[in-house]
Formats: C-alpha cells, structure tokens, sequence
C-alpha cells in the first residue's frame, strides 16, 4: 500500500497545476535626474548627470548594465550651474553626463547650490552641500604578513572642533586573470575593481585619534592599490552607510527596502564636495 | 455543566475538574461537551459529594464543528470570556488542506481576526498583530517553531491532540507574554480502558497512533508519530535525491491516576525538519542542509485539596535549535542557534461558591538564548566571520489573580490582573496588565459582552521581510529593546440559536501597541548579531469587526467567519516618519466552511476563502550612482512609499469528499478515504511580486502563487 501511495503521490504531483500569474498594476518611478559629483585633482568640481530608469525598463530587467544602457542614461545636453557667495559659475559638458568647471572657486564649509536643467526631457534639479575641509593621513604604511597577505595599516588625527565624517577606500585594481571568489559578492565592487570602503564619525576616534589595519588578502604581490581619505558631510555618510550596508549582491537580495538618502531636490543621488588625499602603492616595493 | 431548570452552572477547568455549591435538594445535572452526548445525572443533595461523569463520544457528530468555547450554546452565550475560539480535533478532520492532512493552525486561519501568512504558511496575524506575537503552547510548553516545511505544515500531529483555544481578545489572566494571541494545545491523555490504533497514509506523510491502558483505570499512554516522505517519492520520480528533505514529530503521553485526588501526566513532544544534500564533505562542488525543530517536556500534577480547591502544578522545559551548513568548492558555513526554556507553573482554581470562582498562580521561566554561533572555513570566512556569542539568560516570572463574578442572572464580570517581570542582566522590566471582561445577558440568549486586556511581551522574533530563511531567531528584550505592550478593548454581541445548535456573534476590537520594533531600512538581518542596531521602534494600532455564524450540529455543519480591519503603523525612522498600513492590513477576509452529510457513508467538505492581497513595497524603478571610490557605477533601485501597493486578493476553492468503509465490527476497525482538491479552480494565491516580459518586448509586474490545484488522496483508519 505504501508503494501505490508513492506513486499516486507522484501522479498528484504531475496532476498539480501552475496557477497562470496576475497581473498587477504599479505605478513605476517617475523619471528623475540623478546626481554625482566629486573635486578631482587640480580641484575642479564635476558634476555627474544621469537620468533614473522605471523598473520596467529593460535596463532594469537585464541583469547588468551595459556600455550602450549607460549611454542612453547620461544627460547629453543638460544646464549646469553651481552658485556660492553671491556669484554664478556654469559648468561645462566635460563628456557626456558629465559637467565641470575650475573657475569654481572652493573654499572650506562654503555653501554651494547646484542647480541642473536636461534641455532633453525638461527634467531639473537644485541641491546644496558644504565644501569639506581637506584630510590627510597622519600616517599610512602598507606591509605583508608572513603568509603574504597585504596589510594597510593607518592612523588619523580629529578635528575636534566639528563634527565630523570620513570616508576611508581601499582600491584594488584588478587584473584580467583575477580570481575574487565568492567575495565579490559581498563588497560594493566593480568588476575592474576590488573596493573596500570603511566609514568613520567621531565615535571611532578613541583620544581624537583612529588607528587600524585593514587586511586585503586578495591583493598579489605584484598588484598596486590606492588608498584615500575624506572628510565628508553627515548626509553623504548616511548615503555611503546605506549603499555600504545594502548595496551588494547578496544584501540587496536580502534586505529590508531602503530609501536611500539624498539632498538633491526632485532627485537622486548625492551632491556633496570634497578632495580626497589618494596614496597609491605598489606591492613589489613591500 | 448546569443544573435543569434553573440558570445555574459552572464550566469544568481544562483538566475536567469543577465545584458547585447549591441548597439541599434533588437535581438534575446536565453535563455536555462538544463532540460528546450529553449526560444527565439526578441527585438528591443533602451533603457535599463527589460526582463523576463518563461522557460518550457522539458518532452523529462527525462533521466539521467549530465552537466559540467549549460549552453549551447557551453557555458561550452567558460566559464571560470573549474572543476565543475552542476546537475540538477530532471535529474538524474532514476540512480540505494540502495534502488531504487537516492542520489545526490552517484552521484557527479561517476564524475571523486572524489573518493568514503568504499562501499554504502557517504563520497567524491576529487582530492586526505580528507573526510573532502569538504565544503556542503544547501542553503548556511554549513551542517557538509551529511549522514543517517552511510553513507548510503545522508542527501539531492531530492524532495525538484533544483540542485547541486560541484567545485573540479578552485574556484570562493566566495567559500573557504575546502581544496578540494565545493557542492552548491540549495533547489526548490516552484511554484508561480499551487500546487503540489511529493512522492514515496521505500523499506527502503518514502517521500512527497507539493509545491504551497500562494498568486498566490508573495508567495510560499515547504515543503518536509522523514522518513526511516528500524525500522519498522525489526519488521515486527522478530516481534520485531531488529534494532530500522530510520532517518527524513524535508525540507522546503518560497518564497516571496516583488516588482520587491525585493525578500525574508526562508529555514530551520531538520533531524536526532535516534537509542533507548527499553530496557528502567539503570536498563536494555545493551541498548542506539544515536541521531545525522542538523538543519539550511537561510534568504536570493535579491534586485536589478539597472540594472547592484544585491545583495544577507543572515542570516545563522547551528546546529550539536550528543549525543551517552549507558548503561549496572547498568552503564551508554552519550557523547554530538554540533556545532552552525551563520553568515551571502553579494554577489554582478556587470555587468560593456559586458566585465566584477563584483562579491564581505564578510562573517562572528560565530562557537561555545562543542565537546566530557561526563557524566558517575557507574563503568565505574572510567574509563571513566565524563567532561564538555569548548566550544571553532572562527570567520571567510573575503572578495572577482572577475572579469569575455572577453578579445576577443578567451581569457576569471576571476581573483580574497579572504582574508579569522580566529580568536580563541588571535590566529588569515589572508590569501589570489588568484583564477584564463584562457580560450583560439583556436578553434570552443574547449577550453583550466588553473586555480590555493589556499585554505585554518580553521577546520577539527577527525575520527578513525580503527573503523567507530558515535563520528567523528569537531575540529577548533587552536595555536598549523595550518590551512590547498592547492594550485591546473589544466589544461583542452573541445571539444563540440552541435549537439549531447555532451562534452568531459580531464583535469590534480596537488595539494599540507600543514599543513595536522593525527594521530599519536596508536591515540585512540574516545572520546579523548585531541585530539591534538594524531595530526601529514606533506603534501600531489596529480596529475591526468580526462577523462568526457557527452551526456545529446535524447533518450540515460549519461555519462562516469576515472581518473587515485595519492595522496601521507609524514609526518615525521609517516610510519618512508617516503612518503606513501594516504588510498584513488585509482590508476585507471572507472564509465559508461547510460540510455535508449525505449518507452514513459519504460526506462532502468545502472550504472557499477570500482576502484582500497581502500590501508590499515594490522597486519602482533603479539609478546608477557614482561609487564613493569614483571609479565605477552601482545601480540602487528605487522603491515606492512603504506598503504603498497591495497584491490581487487571494480567494480560492477546496473541496473534499470523504467515504467511510464499511463498519467492520469483530475487528472494530472504520476507515475513510479523503479524496480532494486545494485550489479546485486553479487560481493564484497572491504570493510574490515580480517583473516579467509580457512577450511584446515590454515589462509588467505580475503576481505569482506557490501553488495551483493540488489534488489528494488519504486514508485513514482506526481501530
């Protein structure tokens, strides 16, 4: 009897139907401009402008985005400005999407309104953010462990009269031949780099002084990495807390919905400034 | 328990026992308990005396019956408890389920207030309360893990149980530590007379019961087990390990009779889920599994110090462990987490007279938790850290008091209290929380009846709302985490229909809870043991009303149970600090159970129900953004305000025919089969939301269901 049952289960199961799924019927995102911006050496500042994409776009639904997607998503013709103490700068269009100027005069926590129009779609936007003071390391050394493993090891001082939010990446250029593993799952990565990013606020400062470690056993002997600080605003840390926590491969499948924070009005991403120390080293000389 | 021709009467405790006093003189008692025939005893009383009754089991009564509480119509009319629900296991067999096995947790899902999970899950959201807030308990032991297969199956053998009340509203006093609810699961005690044989062979497991005496009138046990092969007949199929997966639960009982005034029972429960993938060691490409599962143990005493005094005393432990492994390519992942109960209980029942009727104890409960111990190897423990947390030990313990007041024959009030504490570490949280309920019995056989309860709870589950995983943890309150607290005012009208053993009742709820915890956005909770800093905590409140027409006797039978409601949230940290609706606040819940007797032999059962569609937050769209190293693109999505969507409501069709075998006395052996359909006309139960390509070169969301019709066949037979 327990045979017959085992195969009338297995009729039942042939026999079980999929149900034909419902349709249903979500408003998608509406299509917003979406803002990076950074000070690149020689201090210029740089606006990056791309345009956001409904879920139900193919972008959305292609797994990866590719070179001809990212195309269609730069902002191609937009009007850049950037206001701060009483005068007007526009930028100009450095590539496509992105916009910058060095006539950008940039001085310590002086306030800074970007104001973006795509001439394309009509789309615009306005976001104010503070220019950060510059950070350096007070000390920085890379070395290998006695089984080989790269090491960067680094102290950095607060300033104690301000609140303040740093921001610390480590990036490994990668190779063709590259083998991350199971680890590029787990970081915020690229797939031409290994980024690592650690973000600090005045609690991770013990006597107004940070000192640490930070272990990249995925760099070779032969590779090189860059290593950067800056100081950056509280919204930006948040943005970078959030994209830190949710943003890779295996956490956005699990986490909780986010909102991720922004200071751009009727937009998305972060319009921030500031200019980060970069050191680079290169591992044969370790 | 009443005595004819007056308004007198008195309901047993759980384990039977009751005290009435009365003048001298000559009476007739009515004893009755759903599913038995009543009995009647004449007395001439001129002292006190001790008088036992034998009920029969009532063969008319094998169709579906659902009661609001364990007596009488009229009873449940006159009684002061509201909002619970009592069902006798044995009368709800018939009812269509996945698999053609009734599930008693699937059932309690078709009473009004009480919502059900994502479709053929196990999880209860009562009265616009979380999954967590539900207090099961198997012969007092605390079960933290109520589901086989990921929620499919209930964890409860039906063989091995008598009977379940779930309380939504109007909490006796002696129940606490949920927020929403309270599911008191009573295993069977085993027959003290005759030895018995239950089982049945369904499509996806089999059970087998065997009860009897082992001393005749002072000893019995039971013993009940159950084991899926949904392993076995993938292998059948495929010829191989496809899907290496079963679950067992063993239940088991030893009934000791000491003297007349005392009595001993030891219950144990054991079951687990186990999945191992035979790919063998680390060495393999991929493999693992999982093992998660309770074990609990009771030992309770009943001892009658007089007449009027009976006391239950009970030694209780529970144990919950899950352990998850995974390997792959040289790389392995075990995570580990228990939780051990050990406490113990004292109830009191004190009949003072025939107006008041006493009950009391305390209760203490040891709760060790060793959540989330991870051990890795290989490359993945560069990201995934290897740990041994520090288990964490509360205690909780308190007291209570209530009293069952028959003011007149028209007013009834229980009133009481429970100081309930609960101590971890040097943090220490005391409460009292006041219960109380009021019956005005205005006319025959109606009543109103208006109860406020406050709850409290000292511990909560945390689990994705992203991704079902088996790594859902308890987590006690603690300095930072507050313990939870609703205060619940009902308000309830009961019509009885005795002649046609029928009951309508429409009661309205309005709950307010505090200290309510969720997770911040972009939480990733799985396997974080930092778990508190992913918390947020706001309020919720929710209100409704419940329509229940019963009928529980005849040839047709069952019941029609609607809510309408609301349960809403607001928490300042998240959906921008404004008020969302709950993933739950399912607006309208719609659920027809009926049963018909056509012959002796042939019965038809159907179930139809219907729910507005769970609410869910959907990625609305994506952008890239520069990441803070500058030297790529991430795409982020972007989703819509919290709950802001709800899913097409879920409403489908389950119908069993069950034929019995013929009567075959000299072995007093009946059998019946159970043929039938889950989902008769293939409809998609509203599970998951997706993005597909409509075949036209675009994209619409879609929602998909688990499951489509699903026909069964089981057998089963007792003897």
């Amino acid at each position: 009897m327990y045979k017959s049952f085992k195969y009338i289960a297995v009729a039942a199961i042939v026999a079980a139907c999929q149900p034909k799924p419902i349709d249903v019927k979500v408003k998608p995102a509406p299509e917003k401009l979406v803002v990076s911006s950074s000070v690149i050496p020689n201090r210029i500042m740089v606006v990056t402008l791309t345009r956001s994409f409904s879920a139900l776009d193919a972008t959305a639904n292609a797994g990866t985005v590719t070179e001809s997607q990212l195309q269609s998503l730069l902002v191609k013709n937009a009007f850049v400005t950037i206001s701060y103490g009483g005068r007007i700068d526009t930028l100009h269009k450095m590539s496509d999407g992105v916009y910058g100027s060095s006539d950008v005069l940039l001085t310590n926590y002086s306030s800074y309104l970007l104001y973006a129009r795509d001439n394309d779609s009509g789309l615009e936007v306005t976001a104010t953010t503070s220019m950060m003071p510059y950070k350096t390391f007070d000390t920085i050394n890379v070395f290998k462990t006695e089984k080989g493993v790269c090491n960067v090891h680094f102290k950095i001082s607060d300033d104690l009269a301000n609140t303040n939010y740093y921001v610390v990446n480590f990036i490994h250029k990668l190779k063709g031949d590259s083998n991350r593993g199971l680890q590029q799952f787990y970081t915020n990565s690229n797939s031409d780099y290994e980024n690592y990013m650690d973000l600090l606020n005045d609690d991770s400062f013990t006597d107004a002084v940070y000192e640490s470690t930070k272990e990249l056993p995925s760099v070779g002997p032969n590779d090189s990495i860059a290593v950067s600080i800056a100081n950056i605003s509280q919204g930006y840390y948040e943005f970078l807390s959030a994209f830190k926590r949710a943003g890779n491969f295996i956490n956005a499948l699990t986490a909780e919905p986010i909102h991720y924070p922004t200071n751009v009005n009727n937009g998305y991403g972060f319009f921030n400034a500031y200019y980060p120390q970069v050191r680079v080293f290169d591992m044969k000389d370790h | 328990m009443f005595i004819k021709g007056t308004n007198k009467g008195i309901t047993t405790n759980a384990y039977g026992f009751y005290s009435i006093t009365l003048d001298k003189g000559v009476y007739e008692l009515v004893c009755s308990y759903i599913g038995y025939k009543p009995c009647t005893k004449k007395i001439a009383l001129d002292k006190d005396i001790d008088l036992n009754f034998k009920l029969k089991e009532d063969n008319f009564l094998q169709e579906v019956e659902v009661v609001a509480e364990k007596n009488s119509i009229t009873e449940q009319v006159q009684s002061t408890q509201m909002s619970a629900i009592s069902i006798p296991v044995e009368q709800i067999k018939n009812i269509p389920t996945i698999g053609g096995e009734t599930d008693i947790i699937k059932v309690l899902q078709l009473m009004p207030g009480i919502k059900r999970g994502g479709e053929g899950q196990n999880g209860m959201f009562v009265r616009g309360g979380n999954i967590d807030g539900n207090l099961i308990q198997l012969d007092e032991a605390t079960v933290y893990n109520v589901s086989h297969l990921f929620g499919f199956f209930s964890v409860f053998n039906n063989d091995a149980l008598k009977d379940i009340t779930l309380y939504k509203g109007g909490f006796p006093a002696q129940y606490g530590g949920r927020l929403s609810s309270v599911v008191d699961i009573r295993m069977k005690e085993g027959d003290m007379k005759q030895f018995h044989v239950d089982g049945g062979i369904g499509l996806l497991s089999s059970h087998l019961t065997l009860q009897g005496p082992i001393k005749k009138n002072r000893i019995s046990f039971l013993i009940s087990g159950r084991r899926s092969y949904i392993d076995r007949v993938f292998n059948l199929a495929w010829g191989k390990d496809v899907l290496p997966y079963f679950f067992f639960d063993v239940n088991a009982k030893i009934n000791i009779i000491l003297g007349a005034k005392d009595r001993l029972f030891l219950s144990g429960y054991v079951g687990d889920d186990v999945l191992k993938s035979n790919a063998g060691d680390s060495s393999s490409f991929i493999g693992g599994g999982f093992r998660l599962g309770n074990l609990t143990t009771t030992l309770r005493w009943n001892h009658v110090y007089t007449n009027k005094l009976f006391s239950n005393i009970s030694l209780i432990s529970t144990r919950f462990r899950y352990d998850v492994e995974a390997f792959m390519s040289g790389n392995s992942f075990l995570a580990r987490s228990r939780i051990n109960d050990l406490g113990a209980k004292a109830d009191y029942n004190y009949y003072a007279n025939t107006k008041h009727t006493v009950r009391f104890g305390g209760f203490y409960t040891h709760h060790a938790f060793s959540p989330n111990m991870v051990s890795t190897a290989g490359e993945i423990s560069n990201v995934i850290l290897s740990r041994n947390n520090k288990q964490i030990f509360t205690q909780e313990f308190g007291a209570y008091i209530s009293d069952d007041w028959v003011i007149d024959s028209l007013f009834r009030i229980n009133i009481g209290a429970r100081w309930s504490n609960l101590a971890t570490g040097n943090v220490f949280y005391p409460a009292i929380e006041p219960r109380i309920s009021a019956t005005y019995n205005f006319a025959k056989n109606q009543s109103l009846k208006l109860g406020y309860s406050r709850m409290k709870q000292y511990l909560h589950l945390v689990s994705s709302s992203a991704v079902a995983l088996p790594t859902d943890l308890w987590y006690p309150v603690t300095r930072n985490v507050k313990p939870l607290v609703a205060d619940q005012v009902a308000l309830a009208y009961n019509y009885g229909l005795p002649k046609i053993n029928s009951l309508i009742t429409v009661e309205t709820y309005y709950t307010k809870m505090g200290n309510m915890i969720d997770y911040r956005e972009g939480a990733v909770l799985a396997l974080n043991d930092k778990y508190e800093q992913e918390l947020v905590v706001g309020k919720g409140r929710a209100y409704g009303v419940e329509l229940f027409i019963s009928k529980t006797k005849g040839a047709f039978t069952g019941w029609i149970g609607y809510t309408i409601s609301w349960s809403k949230r607001n928490f300042p940290a998240l959906n921008e600090g404004k008020g969302f609706l709950d993933k739950n606040d399912r607006r309208h819940d719609l659920s027809i159970v009926a049963s018909y007797e056509l012959t002796k032999r042939f019965s038809v059962s159907a179930v139809w129900v219907y729910a507005t569609g769970q609410r869910f937050t959907p990625v609305t769209g994506n952008f890239l953004v520069s990441n803070a190293a500058m030297n790529g693109v991430s795409t982020l999505p972007i989703y819509s305000q919290r709950n802001a969507y709800e899913m097409p409501a879920a409403h489908r069709l389950d119908i069993s025919f069950i034929i019995k075998t013929r009567f075959r006395p000299r072995l007093k052996y009946t059998g019946e089969w159970h043929l039938g359909a889950y989902n008769a006309y293939n409809r998609a139960q509203p599970q998951k939301i997706a993005v597909e390509s409509d075949g036209n070169g675009a994209y619409k969301y879609v929602a998909k269901g688990r499951f489509g019709l699903i026909p069964f066949v089981a057998y089963n037979f007792k003897f």
